[in-house]
């Protein structure tokens, strides 16, 4: 038996690991927002409006021309924000977060008061 | 020994991720899917197994597909008899009746069995054409029939039942507009207005999404001119939007039409 070939194999598949974890399931993908991605927050109707910056807004548009039927997942700064399967491509960089959960509306809050 | 037995028709529901792992191979779903069934003849005085759903054909979902396995203990003992128990998957809706798949023991090929029957045969796959059928109501059927006896029984796995999206966009209204409006009404994430100047006389056009950090578009049209206007946000549907439709010109006559990736009768998104 090769060890030297075994090893390579576990560190191969150790290596691949994180990627394979991030193809979830469902067949999802992440958007992941730090606050520099972040332009402007709003309140309507219930809903927390979100303006991306035009380089995250580029991401987003990209994203979704991309995975078109795939359910992405919103994050800011590692907190799940919600999501939803991409049916558009999204050009105006804009996401509405309906419902937000306490603490998401919390960390959003945070957000626009730094503005 | 074949024989009479118990009497009345047994419909297991069985988890979905017992299923997967034991009589189908797992993967991505996409929502909305039917929880995974076996349906048996097991007790029933007519050896009929059956299960039916029905659903109305949403806007934009105008294929339907799924798979279903033939589960039997006939095999392998009684396979090549009499005893040619049969499965049957049909469509039915107004005008329409459709077998989706079908089979018996002797014409199946058989493994080692799963869920507590002798044998099953192959995985068979099935899609059927609803582009005739939205927003009608239309039922799918599973049957599972003894043949020649009443003891050994025979089933039906069905999985991964799903009515799948085939457009992007769906027509969502439109009319005529000849001075300063609103469009309103819940689309989804993507909303295209078409505009066609009517006038002998060109035009200028605006339209501004009143939601936060919207958008204001326009153009000058000349006669019988016209241009579509995309919005976007991302979000979950349907989601309201507003839209202020203004000119400039004194003589305005314009018709429009609403395309949206979300009307009513399509399932939310997302959907669990």
């Amino acid at each position: 038996m090769n060890v030297k070939g075994v090893v390579w194999k576990l560190l191969w598949i150790l290596a691949l690991l994180p990627v394979l974890c991030s193809a979830t399931e469902y067949d999802a993908v992440k958007f992941s927002l730090e606050n520099t991605d972040i332009q402007a927050i709003a309140e309507h109707d219930g809903s927390m409006w979100i303006q991306l910056s035009p380089p995250a807004a580029s991401r987003l548009q990209t994203i979704t021309a991309q995975s078109y039927g795939k359910q992405l997942i919103v994050d800011i700064d590692g907190i799940s924000v919600f999501s939803a399967r991409i049916y558009s491509t999204i050009e105006s960089g804009v996401i509405q977060v309906d419902n937000p959960s306490p603490d998401v509306r919390r960390r959003l809050e945070r957000l626009r008061s730094l503005r | 020994m074949k024989g009479t037995s118990v009497n009345h028709m047994v419909l297991r529901l069985v988890a979905l991720l017992a299923i997967c792992s034991s009589a189908f191979t797992a993967s991505a779903e996409e929502c909305p899917v039917t929880p995974a069934a076996v349906i048996s003849t097991a007790g029933d005085t007519n050896g009929l197994g059956s299960l039916s759903q029905a659903f109305v054909v949403p806007p934009g979902y105008e294929t339907m597909s799924g798979r279903v396995r033939f589960l039997s203990s006939e095999w392998p003992t009684w396979y090549g008899t009499e005893y040619n128990d049969t499965y049957l998957v049909r469509l039915t809706a107004p005008g329409k009746s459709l077998v989706l798949a079908s089979g018996n023991v002797n014409s199946s090929t058989w493994t080692a069995g799963v869920l507590g029957f002798n044998g099953k045969a192959p995985e068979k796959n099935f899609t059927a054409d609803l582009s005739a059928l939205v927003g009608k109501t239309a039922s799918i059927q599973y049957e599972v029939r003894d043949v020649g006896d009443l003891l050994v029984d025979s089933g039906l796995a069905v999985d991964g039942i799903k009515v799948i999206r085939t457009q992007q966009y769906v027509p969502a209204g439109g009319g005529t507009l000849n001075s300063n409006s609103t469009i309103s009404g819940a689309f989804g994430q993507g909303v295209k207005l078409t505009f066609k100047n009517l006038n002998v006389l060109g035009t200028s056009i605006q339209v501004a999404d009143k939601s936060p950090f919207g958008e204001t578009k326009g153009v000058i049209l000349l006669p019988q001119q016209s241009v579509t206007f995309h919005f976007s946000r991302f979000g979950q549907e349907p989601m309201s939007w507003n839209f202020d439709v203004s000119t400039n010109a004194d003589a305005f006559i314009v018709g429009y039409s609403i395309e949206s990736t979300w009307v009513q009768g399509m399932p939310n998104n997302p959907c669990y």
